[in-house]
């Protein structure tokens, strides 16, 4: 049964003629409101989060006259590193490929390095080529990194919590041999007059080398492979202003530090002058 | 915050609003009580899954507000012509939530591993052979298969195997050739190549790809005996367009069958163009937070499942489109969530529910982001 007569029906009808576009128009202008006010929150939020994304760091310990020593770049949980600027690590070492290796982050093991074909790294004196298994030599909290003629030492923001699994023995095929443990120079003689050059990492704070003189086969307790790694003091590291610990304590004073003014590194170029260099190589 | 809250909060108030008029005038035309049921039930639903707290299911609030519209408007495009109609269809909305939610869980606990990945690629293409397995099928899987085949693929991808990947996008593509359903394997080929080409990061392989799905249309084409299944009646669409309103009409137009119309042309009869503009747009502003959310991934393996969600939606409807405006001669595909076929809106729902998962991923992500830097102060 009807509740409203035809004619109070009609005008109704007639009133929503008009009411209904307009509240379909508005629908569509609010919801385009709501997802532009979410991308902006969002960038908001990661504007003053500046690490987001990154698992960690790597810290150039030896490098070439295009990379300074003590440089670091945020390590992302994916990406490729190479010597091309389109990589999301730039290596511009002798040596290093265009592309050289794919890595990625895995929760409780760390980063699983990946050389692409032909390539080679050694991780903390260790050869991995495109045939190893990557969760079997995962790059952890301190790992020295070679690639071409650079060195790199990974830090990470979760440190040792998510990756105390990964020291377990290695496989037999991946022993390391006495020659290579050897010839393995993870932290190689810096001269005398080397002024440091990173603003935020000094010489002072990049941890020590990596002693090679206990053998994986013969670590048999977790405590002892932790030992192994090098003592990474986190107090001592100067956080970078940019970086998400960046209020975590103020910026030294001391003479010694230089500071970012001071900082040879050169600023990153603008996106599109990558791309054509990128295109030029 | 504060901001994106009030945001949310005038959406919630609008669907309410807006939703409550439009059942709430007919009803009182005809007094029929289920209308009156429907105007509380519909918006009263929308607010409840719109207000569902984060901390219980966490779901993309803007893509949410936008399925809710478009599903919304497929059940008014009936609801002067037949009340029964309109319930059957707000009971397959219902019943797609849970595919929106299974999607959702899905990508939060799919795990990019050889096993996972070979096991949905199966599924999918398993779906897809369906009627040529059963001849005697009267609806179609083909929506949901071709989801599940490029979940496979993203995982394939993001383990950097191309090869797998490359082998489960042909064989889709192979199995909807079979069955000649020439615009679902024009959509999987489309998309699966251009996943490819973003996630592969190889010249040579995107070409592969691209080479490889071109090639099964070419052969198919060459093969004789084949031909690609047309539209039984040419441009009856492109007329009723062109006679729709722009504003509802000064009287409720009839329509004498219901059940066999589509829904997208029995809103703008019902309505206007105007709702049909507004459902376009809805559904693009959809694929801009798709692509929004694949931008801000943390793993490759999202970036490809938000693109490739994108690709499948997207592609659907400007091939819905095309075919309206008679660019294409082929049997036209259901616009998203404007549809009365149960497969095709339960695999929109899919999609819409793989979307909600990245994106509650992404938020994830940032808030530990956020706990590490509180942790570092």
């Amino acid at each position: 049964m009807p509740v409203a007569s035809a004619d109070v029906w009609n005008i109704l009808y007639t009133v929503s003629r008009y009411l209904f576009p307009l509240l379909a128009v508005s629908l569509v202008f609010l919801v385009l409101f709501f997802i532009l006010s979410d991308s902006r929150i969002r960038r908001e939020k990661v504007h003053h989060l500046p690490g987001s994304g990154m698992v960690g760091e790597l810290i150039v310990l030896s490098g070439s006259r295009d990379l300074e020593t003590n440089t670091w770049f945020p390590v992302p949980r994916e990406g490729v590193l190479g010597a091309v600027r389109s990589c999301d690590l730039v290596i511009p070492c002798p040596g290093v490929r265009t592309k050289h290796l794919d890595f990625s982050w895995e929760d409780g093991i760390g980063l699983l390095i990946r050389p692409r074909t032909g390539c080679e790294v050694q991780i903390n004196g260790i050869p991995v080529t495109c045939r190893t298994r990557a969760a079997d030599v995962p790059l952890t909290h301190g790992a020295v990194l070679q690639v071409g003629s650079a060195l790199l030492r990974l830090h990470l923001f979760a440190a040792m919590d998510s990756t105390v699994s990964a020291f377990r023995p290695l496989p037999e095929e991946l022993m390391p041999s006495a020659e290579s443990s050897a010839a393995f120079v993870p932290y190689p003689a810096q001269p005398q007059n080397t002024v440091p050059t990173a603003p935020f990492y000094q010489a002072s704070n990049v941890p020590g080398p990596m002693p090679s003189s206990v053998p994986y086969d013969q670590m048999s307790t977790i405590s002892e492979c932790m030992q192994s790694v090098p003592p990474f003091d986190q107090s001592s590291i100067v956080p970078e202003s940019s970086m998400p610990v960046q209020n975590a304590a103020p910026p030294l004073q001391q003479e010694s530090h230089v500071s970012l003014e001071a900082s040879p590194v050169p600023a990153r170029p603008r996106r599109s002058d990558r791309w054509k260099e990128d295109l030029g190589e | 915050m504060r901001k994106n809250s009030s945001f949310h909060f005038r959406v919630c108030a609008l669907l309410l609003i807006f939703f409550a008029c439009v059942f709430l005038l007919p009803a009182c035309r005809s007094g029929n009580p289920i209308l009156y049921v429907l105007s509380a039930a519909v918006p009263g639903s929308m607010l409840l899954l719109l207000l569902l707290p984060n901390g219980l299911f966490p779901l993309d609030r803007p893509s949410l507000a936008v399925m809710l519209s478009l599903c919304g408007f497929s059940m008014m495009a009936t609801v002067y012509l037949s009340v029964d109609e309109t319930v059957s269809q707000g009971i397959r909305c219902a019943a797609g939530l849970f595919f929106l939610a299974l999607g959702a869980v899905l990508v939060r606990s799919f795990r990019s591993s050889v096993p996972a990945a070979g096991l949905t690629g199966f599924c999918g293409l398993g779906l897809l052979s369906l009627p040529l397995i059963i001849p005697e099928l009267t609806f179609s899987l083909s929506d949901g298969g071709m989801a599940l085949v490029m979940l496979a693929i993203s995982a394939f991808l993001a383990l950097r195997l191309r090869l797998p990947a490359l082998f489960a996008g042909t064989s889709g593509i192979l199995l909807l050739l079979l069955q000649k359903d020439f615009g679902s394997a024009g959509v999987l080929a489309v998309s699966f190549a251009a996943v490819f080409w973003a996630a592969s990061d190889s010249v040579l392989w995107s070409g592969i790809s691209a080479v490889s799905a071109g090639g099964l249309f070419v052969l198919f084409l060459a093969l004789p005996g084949y031909s690609v299944p047309q539209r039984a009646e040419i441009s009856p669409v492109l007329s009723r367009l062109s006679s729709m309103p722009l504003l509802p009409p000064e009287s409720v137009p009839e329509v004498s069958d219901v059940a066999s119309s589509d829904l997208f042309f029995l809103l703008g009869e019902q309505y206007g163009v105007i709702f049909l503009l507004c459902s376009v747009l809805l559904l693009i502003l959809l694929l801009i937070r798709g692509a929004s959310l694949a931008q801000h991934t943390r793993k490759s393996f999202h970036a490809s499942l938000s693109l490739s969600t994108v690709l499948l939606l997207g592609l659907r409807a400007f091939m819905f489109l095309a075919i309206a405006a008679d660019l294409l001669p082929l049997p036209a595909p259901a616009f998203p969530f404007m549809t009365s076929s149960m497969p095709d809106l339960f695999s929109n729902f899919f999609l819409l529910g793989l979307l909600s998962g990245v994106s509650a991923r992404n938020e994830a992500d940032l808030e530990e982001d956020m706990h590490l830097a509180m942790l570092a102060r």
